[in-house]
């Protein structure tokens, strides 16, 4: 699993990859070769070749990558999907979005360059 | 000499009480307790109700204060209660060139030849397939089908592009909420609802704000964009 970080828990590893707990932080950039949920502050990117999933309460600094991406947290560094990027009610996006398609609920924050089909 | 009245006695229906009255009378009150009657032929004989047609109304809103009123279905104009102004309520179909400004509560139609060439034309639902040079001001929407270019901008309430229609602005547009199924290119688009981009629409802006946007696959969007609080 990619992700790994001496300094901080590896709170869960199963098919879909949880990580994150609350308090968790991570310095450096993250990344997955499987679907992902991250929770906690990333201070860093988070890479993905599947779908991840931002939690809500996450903090990540830098850009969100992957083929999917559903966020539900914040992320200052942009997003970018090859798929759909879905930014949720309470989430928190900067810097902007790349994307096939996408859908940014009501509520959400959003600013940012958008670049999508 | 005075033709003579023939006289009828008369009973009142509250006391009893016996009166004269002339034969033909319609109604009269008892000198004894003041009860107010009509005579029989005159309850049979009562005035015949007229039935009138009955007139359909429906609620106009002024778009100068935003004040309803009912008018007429069929009425061609009115005049608002509150602040006075005309209300020019008919349809308008733009064939050619049109010169001066428009303000209507029905629909206004620029047609593919047509040009609106005032600097403001205000109706409550606006068509255009043509140009346009001045601004555009639709209360419910505006809708788009064939290649329109507006020299200034547009508001109102919904802007839909149709698929292959598109919508060149070249001052900023404001709208409630946006159905883009075509194309869309100006400086700056504000909507203050929901956006939808469709599989066949793009829009190209300098800056865009929404509250909510939805870009499904196939439909493009470029742009600075910016959620902006919904209006409650």
């Amino acid at each position: 699993m990619g992700g790994r970080c001496p300094q901080n828990p590896l709170v869960h590893s199963g098919e879909n990859h949880p990580l994150g707990a609350p308090g968790l932080r991570i310095w450096g950039d993250v990344k997955f070769r499987a679907d992902a949920v991250m929770g906690g502050e990333v201070k860093g990117s988070v890479t993905g070749t599947d779908k991840i999933i931002v939690t809500g309460g996450t903090v990540v600094t830098g850009a969100v990558e992957g083929s999917e991406i559903r966020v539900q947290g914040e992320v200052h560094g942009g997003v970018a999907g090859r798929g759909l990027v879905w930014i949720g009610p309470q989430a928190k996006v900067k810097m902007g979005c790349r994307a096939k398609a996408l859908r940014i609920e009501p509520g959400a924050e959003f600013r940012g360059e958008l670049q999508v089909g | 000499m005075p033709a003579v009245l023939t006289k009828i006695e008369v009973t009142c229906p509250e006391c009893g009480q016996a009166q004269m009255e002339s034969e033909n009378f319609i109604s009269t009150v008892c000198r004894n307790c003041g009860h107010y009657f009509k005579s029989g032929r005159a309850a049979q004989t009562g005035k015949r109700k007229i039935r009138r047609a009955v007139i359909k109304k429906r609620e106009l809103t002024c778009a100068e204060c935003g004040t309803s009123q009912e008018v007429a279905e069929e009425a061609q104009s009115s005049t608002c209660l509150q602040c006075g102004r005309h209300l020019e309520l008919g349809h308008r179909e733009i064939l050619g060139e049109h010169l001066g400004n428009l303000s209507l509560e029905g629909e206004l139609k620029i047609g593919p030849k047509g040009n609106f060439g005032g600097s403001r034309a205000r109706a409550a639902r606006i068509l255009l397939q043509g140009r346009a040079s001045g601004y555009l001001e639709a209360a419910e929407w505006l809708r788009v089908e064939g290649q329109a270019r507006l020299r200034t901008g547009a508001s109102g309430g919904k802007l839909e592009i149709r698929p292959g229609a598109v919508m060149e602005a070249g001052e900023p547009i404001l709208f409630q909420s946006g159905e883009i199924e075509g194309e869309l290119r100006c400086p700056v688009a504000r909507f203050n609802g929901p956006l939808r981009v469709g599989p066949q629409g793009t829009v190209v802006a300098e800056k865009i704000s929404f509250t909510e946007l939805t870009v499904e696959p196939g439909g493009k969007i470029r742009a600075q964009g910016e959620t902006v609080a919904g209006q409650g």
